[in-house]
């Protein structure tokens, strides 16, 4: 069974007095031990999955149909009261701007202490040494001195290592990373991922919604990817497949775009056009206006997910 | 778990700590805690009693038997002012922190529950505070009676909205920031969000406003008692004193002059501690 499995799951906005859908029917399984990236470009839903997922929609916004599975609990229709023991205990999540995550007022070891302790109950003197281990193992220099330091005092990476060790401080089943690492440099970056990677899937087992929009990111941590293009998943699959081989167009050309080390000169492919907003999504596949490939179809008919090898899914008439 | 601060132990060295920290704060603080002071143990060393009248001596002068003078009646006006304070600091310490408690309450509920609860509350808070302050506190004075506490109350009631505005609109600042959806994330209730978090980090504007509405509720006492409407004589009050004081400006300008510098004195301090605790309040100079 999969430990985190999503099932036609739409999210809308209130805009005005209409409700704009964010992410439509969208589904996707994450396995025990794995990282899922999912990505895609700026609005395009990937947060609104996150956040649907914890149920931390903001007050304009709400989760239409669809269920959220954490094994055999449903999260989306879950009372709220059972759900706030479930979140940092059973599901963390871990943000973009690790400066702000903090609370300014409270020194970070407060902060994962506080976790600790309300979640599992501990003794004063062993949460106080489980917080000093997470620390140090979280590679965080001086760590004793550390816990009585306050968020300002630390720099974005320290602030994300912080962040993750009150994500992970109860060992976590499922962990959801919301561009844990865009605010970061390069090298901060690839420390994060491999302590997200190291602690939490090797040595805990969970499993790691990783959001992002960065395809290195995905490339260097993920085991497989789920691609999103206006609040639909278009193609999903394990992450060699989809990089060696992308089927659906939008893919494709998401991956043209990278710039790659061996050409030294030439235009950067670029893909035609926007995203549209949530008020204008064309009828049909929603890609067709800025694809290549469109046919007349396209314009009616949204193709659904469908498997087309055993490593890969593609919402595409092309592979029918 | 406590943070450890290294506090030096000699309290010399806390007090200039704690003047370097903020003069502002510590200034207005000293005057505020010197004036309470004063005033709470005035019955122990003074050699008057407020309402006793020294007919050999009428509107004299200060000399060493009464240091700031006296009045009409010969009433010594030290003893006089030290008593007023009673009043003063009673009525700007009890209007404000009822206000604070109940437009805290509000505003933080109206701010982080939003929608219907928001316009519940904060519309009849919009009406209280479209009357003008100071003819609510006549018309409430005139109404229930001439009384200390009918004069906190009616301060108080002009107060609450204007906590609860603050209080709202920094909660909204603060109800967005990420550490809150980060402390909701790992599971922290409403109760908790709004307590632990959100509060102490929504409130210093409001400290800062509470301080400053203490030195207008000075005014305002007096305000209500120079007009009649607060305190009754004989009793002493700023504010009256400055009234009966009026008509000897001429003869005796202390009569006027000392009540009039110690309301300033009062709410001086309190705007200073209002503007010390902004700097103080901010976390970022804690570890200084």
């Amino acid at each position: 069974m999969s430990l985190l499995s999503v099932r036609d799951l739409s999210t809308e906005f209130k805009s005005g007095d209409r409700w704009l859908e964010a992410v439509s029917d969208v589904a996707f399984d994450l396995q025990r031990g794995e990282i899922l990236g999912l990505v895609g470009e700026s609005g395009c839903g990937k947060s609104t999955i996150a956040y649907s997922v914890m149920r931390l929609l903001a007050h304009n916004a709400r989760i239409r149909s669809g269920q959220v599975w954490l094994g055999d609990v449903n999260l989306a229709a879950l009372d709220e009261q059972v759900l706030q023991d479930l979140r940092g205990r059973q599901i963390s999540m871990i943000f973009q701007d690790p400066a702000t995550a903090l609370d300014p007022l409270f020194t970070v070891g407060h902060q994962v202490f506080e976790t600790l302790q309300e979640h599992l109950d501990l003794e004063p003197a062993a949460a106080r040494k489980r917080a000093l281990e997470l620390l140090r193992q979280l590679g965080i220099p001086a760590a004793e001195q550390r816990l009585n330091a306050y968020p300002y005092q630390f720099s974005g990476g320290m602030s994300q290592r912080i962040a993750l060790a009150i994500a992970i401080a109860c060992q976590p089943q499922v962990l959801i990373a919301d561009e844990p690492t865009t605010a970061l440099d390069v090298t901060i970056q690839a420390q994060i991922l491999q302590l997200i990677r190291r602690l939490l899937v090797d040595e805990g087992g969970a499993g790691v919604l990783l959001i992002t929009h960065d395809l290195g990111v995905v490339a260097q941590v993920c085991d497989r990817v789920a691609v999103m293009y206006a609040g639909k998943i278009v193609e999903s699959g394990d992450v060699h497949s989809i990089f060696s081989n992308p089927l659906h167009p939008y893919t494709q050309a998401l991956l043209n775009s990278l710039p790659s080390k061996g050409i030294a000169r030439g235009r950067l492919e670029n893909i035609q056009g926007q995203v549209p907003g949530l008020a204008d999504r064309p009828a049909g596949c929603r890609f067709h206006p800025r694809c290549p490939q469109a046919k007349a179809v396209c314009r009616e008919q949204a193709p659904p997910l469908k498997q087309v090898s055993a490593r890969q899914e593609v919402a595409c008439v092309l592979y029918d | 778990m406590k943070a450890k601060m290294n506090l030096p132990s000699n309290p010399l060295a806390v007090t200039r700590k704690m003047y370097h920290a903020s003069r502002s704060a510590f200034l207005g603080g000293a005057i505020i805690l010197a004036l309470l002071v004063m005033t709470a143990t005035v019955s122990w060393y003074s050699p008057y009693s407020p309402e006793a009248m020294d007919f050999m001596a009428p509107l004299s002068a200060p000399t060493g038997a009464h240091l700031l003078g006296t009045d009409n009646f010969g009433r010594d006006i030290l003893t006089r002012v030290l008593y007023g304070y009673q009043i003063s600091l009673a009525v700007a310490l009890g209007s404000v922190g009822f206000g604070l408690v109940v437009g805290v309450s509000l505003g933080l509920l109206a701010g982080y529950f939003g929608g219907v609860l928001d316009n519940f509350i904060m519309r009849p808070m919009d009406v209280l505070m479209a009357f003008p302050a100071i003819v609510l506190v006549v018309a409430l004075t005139g109404f229930v009676g001439r009384d200390v506490t009918v004069m906190i109350m009616a301060v108080a009631v002009v107060y609450v909205p204007i906590f609860a505005r603050v209080m709202r609109g920094s909660t909204l600042e603060v109800v967005n920031e990420l550490f809150v959806e980060g402390a909701r994330a790992r599971g922290a209730s409403h109760l908790r969000l709004m307590l632990r978090h959100i509060l102490p980090n929504a409130i210093p504007p409001v400290l800062i406003q509470a301080s400053i509405l203490m030195g207008i509720a000075i005014l305002l006492e007096s305000a209500l008692s120079f007009i009649g409407l607060g305190t009754q004589p004989p009793d002493p009050s700023l504010g009256l004193m400055l009234s009966e004081g009026r008509s000897f400006m001429q003869q005796a300008p202390w009569m006027v002059l000392v009540p009039g510098l110690a309301i300033s004195l009062a709410v001086l301090g309190f705007n200073l501690l209002g503007n010390g605790l902004q700097e103080l309040l901010n976390p970022a100079s804690k570890s200084r």
